[in-house]
């Protein structure tokens, strides 16, 4: 029964446990009985009323142990999903969430501490408490969650958190805003799939369905009163009005359920699905046939290449001026462009400026930069008779810019170096 | 000692994924700003993005664009912007600006917005008659129509190129509902395809295709492949692809993409080369050889001639009409399928 004892924190060396003597010590002598029990609901209500009652630190003390599990599990399984692809670091993570040493006292202003009880973290002033147990403890209302489940999402919700992994590409989505983007079709595969629970399909799709247009009006309402747009937590009224005959800690639990089971869901398809979509169309088009009668297609390919040439030097400089005020800040800024040019792939570019190719991708934003090369270039070439079609038929028009923007990102043959990178080398070259 | 990192085996449940890969392109705007609502951080996306473009690219109305429903104005493009949830599947489209012909949108842009961090995805693009052919087979929801998120093709990159490249009247406007009742009702005129001449919405609707035949040896060549056409001088050739996707009977670009794939080939015959006087139909699988799914009906009449083929283990249905003032009416059907009616075909007048 170690979870209300030893504390998960983090130290220089990354995360540590320890078991607290005075935890240990609060618990064999008050609640021997507690040592052959699994962690419960019902030890944390009882530890929860204690830390109430008696208005000391050492229930709460309890608690804060048993809180840092979840909130390890929750970062490592994080951890574990997108380290390799967007280079996110544990240590980092674990600062916003395991900052709890497991002091008996707590800083209540800039000068002073006090007991870390029950009252004393109630009277800290508005806005996130540190350590982020005290928070999440402060916060907690067992009639909505159980603990467990009330720490996963305050550090869903975290905003340093939120622009951490921002930073590294990644998008931190509560439950609620989840099950708000979800059609019914995914939440019945979702449950499906991957939720074993008493409720029927159907029931949880009516409990669904109802959620969202009551989480509209709540949202609406959150953001008129704090000007924020995250945040936001189911309260009593808003459980009451979605299932007036149930329990409304069940109805929360229901819904964690659907969200948990649409996350799992999107495991296996969300590193994908909406890059897909963006890639969606970029199938590779020679830009040199057309079907009618007309040029060669090596007369073709000199007016394509001076039109790219003429939208690179037209498009690029402006946009290298913009990425070289950035050099300074990370050296491998400027020699993840002068490898780009020389015809590296972003994998090898990741390697040697030591970061994540997701990274480099966001650096060098060839797709973006080619698209608008490519549709500068038609635009000029639209003028040619061979390319007249392309103001008149969709088709047309897309195919002629994904045809351009795959040579000016391709190789034709391999060993070649396409123009946008020969671009790059000749304009990093330069003194 | 590090907390040692768990490495999931094969047998184990999924991990629920707890954040999602900002995927590229996706336009990150202050934080600490306050939005009002989805919509108002997909237009600032939106200017972001134009702003960030060599060329100025008109964007309009100049006030109250954020307003829900509002149609903007790209380049003198009528453009509907709808937004959902970053990681939303379905988006609603509301079907009020897409009840009259002259006021509907010509494009229809997804967004895909993060109000938790600020971060809108620009998920693609639908053109008016994309739209009209996913929205006769969507979903409604009372006044909505429900897309897949993703249907929207393209990225913002999608909506730059259309809104760059085309001219205005390349994107025809199209209400739901009278779109197709429209097309059905207007006559098209085998003659026009003689000169190249195809008409607009049957091009975009059906994904009609033309090929002139002004070349002799082509002309032969494509004339071969009617069984009835030996003796006839090939004039011009329409396409329609056709296909079954998950049993039902679609057209077009959807067509294309299905697996049991068939056309419909028109070819216009007659010894006048800007005169047709004759109609070959003839409906054949794809893939040389291959045979036609069947149960597959086709139905073509003129006046009192009437002519219908239900397929059964047949590669190739082939129609004739010669002559003949009254206009000719083509209708496909597959069980569990609603029919597929052509306009009506005009061979002379």
């Amino acid at each position: 029964m170690s979870h209300y004892q030893e504390l998960l924190f983090l130290t220089l060396q990354g995360i540590r446990r320890k078991v607290l003597v005075s935890a240990a010590g609060f618990i064999s002598s008050s609640h021997p009985a507690y040592l052959d029990l699994e962690p419960s609901r019902n030890i944390d209500l009882e530890l929860l009323t204690e830390a109430e009652r008696a208005d000391t630190a050492l229930p709460l003390l309890c608690l804060r142990c048993r809180i840092s599990h979840p909130l390890e599990a929750w970062l490592k399984a994080t951890f574990r999903a997108h380290h390799e692809n967007h280079g996110i670091e544990l240590k980092a993570m674990a600062s916003y969430a395991l900052d709890d040493q497991g002091a008996l006292t707590i800083r209540s202003s800039k000068e002073s501490t006090e007991d870390f009880t029950h009252s004393v973290i109630n009277s800290l002033p508005k806005g996130p408490a540190s350590p982020f147990t005290a928070e999440i403890l402060r916060s907690f209302n067992p009639a909505l969650c159980g603990l467990p489940h009330w720490a996963r999402l305050k550090i869903q919700s975290n905003n340093e958190l939120k622009a951490y992994f921002k930073q590294h590409g990644l998008l931190l989505i509560s439950d609620w805003a989840l099950l708000r983007n979800s059609s019914p079709r995914r939440v019945q595969q979702a449950c499906q799939a991957h939720l074993s629970s008493s409720s029927t399909i159907e029931s949880l799709i009516a409990l669904h369905s109802r959620f969202l247009p009551l989480y509209d009006l709540a949202k609406q309402e959150f953001k008129a009163t704090t000007g924020k747009s995250s945040g936001w937590q189911p309260g009593l009224e808003f459980l009451d009005q979605l299932e007036p005959a149930q329990d409304p800690f069940d109805t929360k639990e229901r819904l964690l359920a659907i969200a948990k089971a649409i996350r799992q869901l999107l495991t296996g398809s969300a590193n994908q699905s909406l890059d897909q979509s963006l890639e969606a169309g970029n199938e590779p088009v020679a830009p040199f046939s057309t079907d009618e009668d007309g040029p060669e297609p090596a007369e073709l390919k000199v007016f394509i290449d001076a039109a790219l040439k003429r939208a690179m030097d037209n498009l690029m400089p402006a946009e290298m001026q913009k990425e070289a005020i950035k050099f300074s800040k990370d050296e491998g800024r400027k020699l993840a462009f002068e490898l780009y040019g020389q015809g590296l792939s972003h994998q090898d570019i990741a390697q040697q400026v030591n970061h994540q190719k997701p990274w480099v991708s966001r650096l060098l934003k060839e797709k973006r930069r080619s698209s608008e090369i490519a549709i500068a270039a038609a635009i000029e070439l639209k003028r040619q008779p061979e390319f007249i079609s392309c103001g008149k038929s969709v088709e047309a028009a897309e195919r002629l810019v994904n045809a351009l923007r795959n040579h000016l990102v391709e190789p034709e043959l391999e060993g070649d170096i396409p123009p946008l990178r020969q671009w790059m080398q000749q304009y990093m070259s330069q003194p | 000692m590090d907390a040692a990192i768990h490495e999931p085996t094969m047998t184990e449940p999924l991990e629920p994924l707890e954040v999602l890969p900002m995927p590229l392109g996706a336009v990150e705007l202050p934080e600490g700003l306050q939005w009002n609502s989805q919509r108002s951080l997909a237009i600032a996306a939106l200017k972001e993005v134009l702003a960030s473009q060599k060329a100025p690219l008109p964007l309009g109305p100049n006030t109250g664009a954020e307003q829900e429903g509002r149609l903007l104005s790209l380049n003198r493009f009528a453009l509907q912007l709808i937004t959902a949830g970053v990681a939303a599947d379905q988006v609603s489209v509301d079907k009020a600006a897409w009840m009259g012909e002259s006021s509907a949108p010509q494009l229809l842009l997804a967004a895909q917005v993060d109000e938790e961090n600020d971060v809108v995805v620009f998920s693609g693009v639908l053109t008016g008659s994309e739209f009209i052919s996913l929205a006769r087979k969507a979903k409604t929801s009372g006044e909505n129509i429900l897309v897949d998120t993703n249907e929207f093709k393209g990225g913002v990159e999608r909506l730059l190129t259309l809104v760059q490249l085309l001219e205005p009247a390349a994107l025809p406007r199209f209400a739901l509902d009278t779109a197709v009742a429209n097309v059905q009702r207007k006559v098209v005129k085998i003659a026009d395809w003689i000169n190249g001449q195809l008409d607009e919405v049957f091009s975009q609707l059906y994904g009609a295709q033309l090929q002139p035949l002004s070349d002799g040896a082509f002309r032969t060549s494509v004339a071969s492949r009617f069984e009835n056409a030996a003796n006839q001088n090939a004039l011009a050739l329409v396409s329609i692809p056709l296909g079954l996707a998950n049993g039902k009977l679609v057209i077009g670009l959807e067509a294309e993409a299905c697996i049991e794939r068939f056309v419909l080939q028109m070819l216009a015959t007659g010894s006048n080369p800007s005169n047709p006087d004759g109609l070959m139909l003839q409906l054949s699988a794809a893939i040389d050889g291959d045979l036609l799914p069947n149960d597959l009906c086709i139905s073509a009449s003129q006046g009192k001639h009437n002519q219908q083929q239900i397929v059964e283990n047949k590669n190739k249905i082939e129609f004739n009409f010669s002559g003949g003032l009254e206009l000719i009416n083509v209708s496909l059907g597959f069980p569990g399928s609603s029919d597929l009616v052509l306009p009506p075909l005009q061979l002379r007048g």
